[in-house]
């Protein structure tokens, strides 16, 4: 067992987080004892941030005390790995436009301490933005199969995240058209990007998702 | 800090509730859930009845032949059971056509079917009883469904029919998301499989209809109109929905005369 990144383990071809809620389990996955430290099991097929970190991101800007807009909950898998590894000083606040998955996204907010819901459409910004002032954001994640992904980022970005902060977009092709080349799509959604980020890594995240990328970058100063 | 970041987030926790919960006491959420259990109760029924009816043949081979509806053979079974139960007395309230039930009555008295125990017949009897519970709870959603529509949205439901109206509601995921689409998305829902296999290769030819071919007048349509008709059909179930979402008056009488006109004047 190895910490690759801070609360981040690594065993063989798994991954781990360190559980901040010991205990429980939030999707049915497994529970380790490491140390005395308790760890949950991250499924990189089920989570497209695990999928990135297997296929070698550089640096995980996720770190412990940071404050993470995730666009995208669904019903908080990944974003219970992202509260793990922000633990107790950090927040994670949640954004997902479905009442159907917000049911059970509810209940994960309400076991930890560090994650907030909103109920809202990532592609309206200003509809939430009254919440948290602009510019405390450290990390943008997005993840939803929306065709105007790339502008959604941006949109939020603009609102929500500090000059310097990371942002993490998943990219999925299928979204955006079912006709172009794969690749084509990446590059274009990719440098759309660029008037406000640089560019740090793009990480394909076969063979875990398929036609996913994950675009790793630092909003500039 | 850390208090007010808890107080907002339990602030913030509430709000979420409060939406999932106004959400979830419109009626559209029950019209899908019960449309979908139709489609899901058809296939049980189905695997159940062919279960029965593979099983029940060691007993009586040529029944099957004979009665080829899968409701009526079920009741054959539940209610008489063994072949030698087959008389006239018993079979008359359920094969009602005197030809076929006599049909059956001579097959069962030559049938090349093996005697069965009497605790496997249970087991048959007990397994078709279960396939027609489902179709009675069948019925029961055909009018729960009929009757919600009615309320939530009568001009959808009058100008396509409750059910094929709240399989329309279903596909779009609401009446809301129905009412915000075009006409030409409403002509093609459920048939996206089609749809995306003619995008990724336009040699093969788009799909004129998907859900609203279940709709009499473009079924009863020759080939030739029916992409015409279903295009009109939904052109109108958009003006429909509207009308619903928007809680406008009932106009489906109106558009259902506008559209048999336009049927009309294709020959």
């Amino acid at each position: 067992m190895e910490e690759i990144f801070p609360n981040v383990f690594s065993e063989r071809k798994e991954l781990f987080t360190k559980n901040l809620v010991p205990g429980t389990s939030v999707y049915g996955e497994k529970l380790l004892d490491h140390e005395g430290i308790e760890l949950r099991q991250w499924d990189q097929y089920r989570s497209k941030l695990a999928a990135a970190i297997k296929n070698g991101l550089s640096e995980l800007p996720i770190k412990p005390g940071s404050v993470v807009l995730y666009l995208g909950a669904a019903e908080g898998t990944t974003i219970s790995h992202v509260s793990d590894i922000v633990g107790g000083k950090g927040i994670v606040i949640g954004v997902d436009i479905s009442e159907r998955v917000m049911r059970k996204f509810i209940m994960v907010c309400e076991q930890r301490k560090n994650i907030v819901p909103i109920l809202a459409d990532a592609n309206r910004p200003w509809t939430y933005r009254d919440y948290f002032a602009g510019g405390q954001i450290s990390v943008l994640y997005q993840d939803v199969s929306q065709k105007n992904q790339a502008q959604i980022f941006l949109k939020n970005s603009e609102y929500f995240l500090k000059k310097g902060g990371y942002g993490m977009l998943a990219i999925k092709a299928k979204s955006i058209s079912q006709e172009k080349p794969v690749n084509d799509i990446f590059e274009s959604e990719t440098a759309k990007l660029n008037e406000q980020f640089n560019v740090l890594q793009k990480i394909n995240l076969k063979p875990f998702e398929k036609d996913h990328e994950m675009v790793f970058c630092r909003k500039k100063e | 800090m850390q208090d007010k970041i808890q107080q907002l987030r339990k602030q913030l926790i509430k709000k979420a509730k409060k939406q999932v919960q106004v959400r979830y006491a419109e009626s559209d959420v029950h019209i899908i859930r019960a449309v979908s259990l139709l489609q899901d109760l058809d296939a049980g029924f189905n695997l159940l009845a062919e279960n029965c009816i593979e099983w029940y043949s060691a007993h009586f081979p040529e029944l099957h032949n004979i009665v080829k509806d899968n409701e009526t053979y079920l009741k054959l079974v539940q209610e008489l059971g063994d072949r030698a139960n087959f008389t006239e007395k018993n079979a008359a309230e359920i094969i009602k056509e005197r030809e076929r039930r006599k049909r059956v009555l001579d097959a069962a008295k030559k049938s090349m079917g093996s005697e069965i125990q009497k605790d496997v017949l249970e087991a048959i009897k007990m397994l078709s009883k279960n396939a027609l519970s489902l179709k009675k709870e069948r019925l029961l959603l055909e009018s729960l469904i009929g009757k919600q529509m009615q309320g939530y949205a009568p001009n959808t439901a009058g100008l396509a029919g409750p059910i094929l109206g709240a399989r329309l509601i279903a596909a779009a995921s609401g009446l809301k998301q129905l009412a915000m689409m075009p006409a030409s998305t409403i002509q093609l829902l459920g048939a996206e499989k089609a749809l995306f296999r003619h995008i990724r290769d336009r040699k093969i030819k788009g799909p004129k209809y998907g859900h609203i071919y279940g709709h009499a007048l473009v079924k009863k349509q020759p080939a030739k109109h029916k992409g015409k008709v279903a295009r009109s059909l939904a052109g109108k179930l958009s003006i429909a929905a509207r009308a619903d979402y928007f809680h406008g008056e009932n106009i489906s009488e109106k558009l259902k005369q506008e559209l048999e006109e336009r049927a009309k004047q294709l020959d």
